[in-house]
């Protein structure tokens, strides 16, 4: 089975360098989409089905966050896996989202990081 | 000057080799560059550049500049496949470039706890204040140089 992915954040380098990390991940990776911002992102959520989505924080419309959350409130997206990819770590949003299950990956990472984060939304082991 | 081990430096240094070493970590995470050094300044040649405001425990604007010339080369493999013509992907980039710079650069100087909210990147706009800190880094074919500047009042 292949994950078809959606990688949410404003700048178009750092959606393609997600995207090249995953395809350099091993994982078996079918569909990567693109959104760039948390509205585009849960329409592009509510539109097709997706295995896992990759979320910045900071983005102009709907921040990660707030889509997350949106996510999280909407039957039809809430299931997806969600890893959040983001400069932003402060130890406050880190345990916020260990909370909440979901793993942060830390701008810049290479893909060994993207993959151990995207393994810990899945529940796959290495 | 040798360049400050990223992993060993963490609330060791001041806030312009912070600064230094976050533009380190960023030119290796996203352009695959390595630094050579640090200069004393800022070359005279022309230069984009790109600002990130924060706001939190301090609130200012952090600034990147790359010499012109050397967009291409810094930036070429991430720009589609453009060849840097496109002054849009040069923006992003640079943009990106700038704010995983203040990402970073953030908690080497205010510690892990602190929690900051920054703006989106523009570009184009140097900060008319004067830096606080600044790091001209070193990198094969030019330079790249990172600013903390206070917020406008």
């Amino acid at each position: 089975m292949s994950l078809n992915v959606l990688v949410i954040d404003d700048s178009a380098t750092m959606r393609r360098m997600i995207g090249r990390a995953l395809q350099m991940t091993g994982l078996p990776i079918g569909r990567i989409e693109e959104a760039g911002d948390g509205a585009a992102g849960l329409s592009a959520l509510r539109a097709r089905p997706f295995d896992l989505a990759l979320v910045d924080i900071n983005m102009p419309h709907m921040d990660g966050l707030s889509m997350i959350d949106a996510a999280s409130r909407d039957t039809q997206v809430s299931s997806v896996p969600m890893v959040v990819v983001s400069t932003e770590a402060s130890e406050a949003r880190l345990a916020e989202l260990e909370r909440r299950g979901i793993p942060l990956v830390r701008k810049p990472f290479d893909p060994e990081r993207l993959l151990d984060a995207v393994l810990g939304a899945i529940g796959g082991v290495r | 000057m040798m360049v400050p081990d990223p992993a060993s430096t963490h609330r060791l240094l001041g806030v312009s080799d912070a600064l230094g070493v976050a533009v380190v970590v960023a030119l290796e995470g996203l352009c695959f560059v390595s630094a050579e050094g640090f200069l004393d300044e800022q070359p005279g040649e022309p230069a984009r550049c790109a600002t990130v405001s924060f706001t939190g425990p301090s609130s200012g604007v952090v600034c990147v500049a790359v010499p012109t010339s050397l967009v291409p080369t810094l930036f070429g493999d991430l720009m589609d496949g453009s060849g840097g013509a496109d002054d849009g992907a040069v923006a992003d980039a640079l943009g990106e470039l700038t704010n995983i710079v203040c990402g970073n650069v953030l908690p080497r100087i205010h510690g892990k706890s602190a929690a900051f909210a920054l703006s989106p990147p523009r570009t184009g706009l140097a900060p008319s204040a004067s830096a606080t800190a600044t790091a001209v880094i070193a990198i094969p074919g030019g330079w790249v140089a990172a600013s903390i500047h206070p917020a406008a009042s």
